[in-house]
């Protein structure tokens, strides 16, 4: 059932490329440096749907930021096309977990506002046009001019879904965009998610908790250890699209399999995470090594 | 992303009624709607007829307990003029007695309010971005903020002598620091999720300022604001305590004086100005927050 990271993708080109990946942060009131993730070799492919498990805190967002450029290496590289990541780019646009989104600006403000950001060479009665079409793509026909705070939870994350696909980026990524969402909103979310992929070939590395939810959109899911983080195994699911939309995925007669291999990973490395949490132990002894790699600029705040 | 559900809801039924109908009249609906405003009416009315008789009732000095309605004449008196007041040795002097003092602190008030807001939004951005300045600034602004600023009074005395400009030292002393402070915190505490955000989305370092630091903040300046016009407000009537001589020494140095000269009905109606003008005031910047930043509003709630 696994494979060699890079192998797959049905000879789809490789896009997202990370060899030898090894990336963390600085705890500045402990003065130390935590080593996130370490060693990482996966490639994402161009149109491949990749879902990122692991337990918490192993490493997965520190991963997806340094995809988005808002975080440097330490060691090893990543690439995008072929090219090292050194910032951020209008190719790769981001949807979060908190949703993110401006509470003072309205729902087409918040979903214009890449436009705003970056100098792209669209006349604005396109730029217009674009905004409203896909916030009719997500549903929010109709909420144009509402506030953040007015919305439910389902809402805001379809707002932050529409600004990242705003500018129709190659990469999508899903930092557990369902993650704050009730379990019904949750079905519904991942259903559509899947038929707007299905639609638009979108590239998208996804996090998530959920094992049922990987199962559920992964094309190939990576299983993460407990930190620092590392590729533990990566699993092609090979169900068929589309999954969601008609019948149960659940009754599949691969779902169970899967399922239970997954189950069996991820416990693991809950468990190991659990024990990491008592001993609170960072990799990172050589601190000053590090220290020369840390870029605050990108990964801290102002 | 559409729905791409085979199943239809029945909708049809519901649908047959708009979405937004008018409520219509009741009296309950009346009551709900109106209540705060009948029970303040009432209250109030309560309250000043029992002042009045408590008052006449003798079992209190009118010399430091006035009716309420030498109280109103006395506010009628010095607003718009037309009688003597009492112990305000001629009529000159005695008409538009508390207009007089009222504007005059008005003014000093929104001049030094508007110089504390000017100077204290600036400082508090400088500190909340830049990490020198707020290592610089920031032993001054602790220890000022903390500091009863009264205690500073001698010195701005030595300084500035008695006269306006010890007035406009005390309130900006007493007034800048909220504003600073809170600005400061709005600054210190933007969401880091929102300035990932930004930066994915392509912000550089000055659009992350100016399109999420600043719009951040501004509810956080608004309370600063808030807080330090009340602030203000001690200040204005502590610096004309001290150093109002002249006659039109302020609303404060009214107060001060007509007690002083046993006027108890001026003094009551002095302070009662100084009431009804922080009320507004106080209730004039709620109403302000609410129409900068409505989504905190909800959230408080």
């Amino acid at each position: 059932m696994s494979t060699k990271p890079g192998s797959n993708g049905d000879g789809r080109r490789p896009l997202i490329v990370a060899e030898n990946l090894t990336a963390g942060y600085e705890l500045e009131r402990e003065r130390k440096l935590l080593t996130a993730l370490t060693s990482i070799n996966l490639t994402v492919h161009e149109g491949e749907f990749l879902v990122l498990v692991g337990p918490s805190g192993c490493g997965k967002t520190t991963f997806i930021n340094v995809i988005a450029g808002l975080v440097k290496p330490w060691e090893g590289t990543i690439t995008y096309d072929g090219k090292p990541i050194e910032g951020t780019s209008k190719d790769r646009a981001m949807v979060f977990q908190d949703y993110a989104i401006m509470p003072w600006r309205t729902v087409s403000q918040n979903v214009a506002l890449p436009f705003e950001l970056r100098d792209l060479d669209i006349s604005s009665a396109d730029k217009k046009g674009i905004v409203q079409r896909t916030i009719e793509a997500v549903g929010l026909q109709g909420f144009e001019e509402s506030y953040p705070h007015e919305l439910s939870g389902g809402m805001k994350q379809r707002v932050g879904i529409a600004r990242a696909l705003v500018t129709q980026p190659k990469v999508l990524l899903a930092d557990e965009p369902f993650g704050a969402l009730d379990a019904m909103t949750r079905e519904v979310m991942q259903g559509q998610m899947e038929s707007l992929v299905m639609e638009f070939n979108q590239t998208v590395v996804f996090i998530t908790h959920s094992i049922d939810e990987a199962i559920a959109l992964g094309d190939r899911i990576a299983v993460i250890s407990h930190r620092p983080g590392t590729v533990r195994e990566v699993i092609d699911v090979g169900i068929e699209r589309p999954r969601l939309a008609e019948g149960e995925i659940t009754q599949h007669p691969r779902y169970a399999e899967l399922r239970e291999h997954l189950w069996g990973l991820v416990k693991d490395e809950a468990l190991g995470a659990h024990a990491d949490d008592r001993l609170l132990e960072y990799t990172g002894t050589d601190v000053e090594l590090l220290q020369q790699h840390v870029n605050t600029p990108g990964g801290g705040g102002l | 992303m559409t729905q791409t559900s085979p199943r239809k809801v029945d909708s049809g039924s519901i649908a047959s009624q708009p979405r937004i109908r008018d409520a219509g009249w009741t009296w309950q609906r009346f009551w709900t709607r109106y209540r705060f405003a009948i029970i303040t009416i009432i209250n109030l009315s309560v309250f000043f007829l029992l002042w009045e008789w408590f008052a006449r009732s003798g079992r209190v000095n009118q010399l430091i307990f006035p009716t309420f309605t030498d109280v109103l004449k006395n506010l009628k008196i010095g607003w718009f003029g037309g009688g003597n007041l009492e112990g305000f040795d001629n009529k000159m002097l005695a008409d538009f007695v508390i207009a007089k003092n009222f504007w005059a602190t008005l003014k000093i008030y929104t001049l030094s309010m508007l110089i504390a807001i000017g100077l204290g939004i600036p400082i508090g951005l400088l500190m909340g971005g830049s990490k020198w300045v707020d290592a610089l600034a920031s032993p001054y602004v602790w220890t000022l903020s903390s500091l009863p600023r009264i205690a500073m009074y001698p010195i701005f005395l030595m300084f500035l002598g008695i006269g306006e400009s010890i007035k406009y030292a005390i309130i900006l002393s007493t007034a800048i620091f909220p504003v600073i402070i809170n600005t400061w915190a709005g600054v210190k505490t933007t969401e880091q999720s929102l300035i990932n955000a930004a930066k994915v989305f392509g912000a550089s370092k000055a659009q992350v300022y100016r399109k999420v630091v600043l719009p951040y903040t501004l509810p956080f300046v608004v309370s600063g604001i808030q807080l330090s016009l009340s602030r203000g407000l001690i200040g204005v009537v502590l610096a004309e305590f001290l150093s109002g001589a002249q006659f039109d020494g302020g609303i404060g140095w009214l107060v001060f004086r007509a007690a002083a000269a046993f006027n108890a009905p001026l003094t009551y109606a002095a302070l009662f100005t100084l009431a009804v003008f922080a009320l507004i005031l106080v209730q004039g910047t709620r109403s302000m927050e609410a129409k900068i930043a409505p989504w905190r509003q909800v959230t408080k709630t």
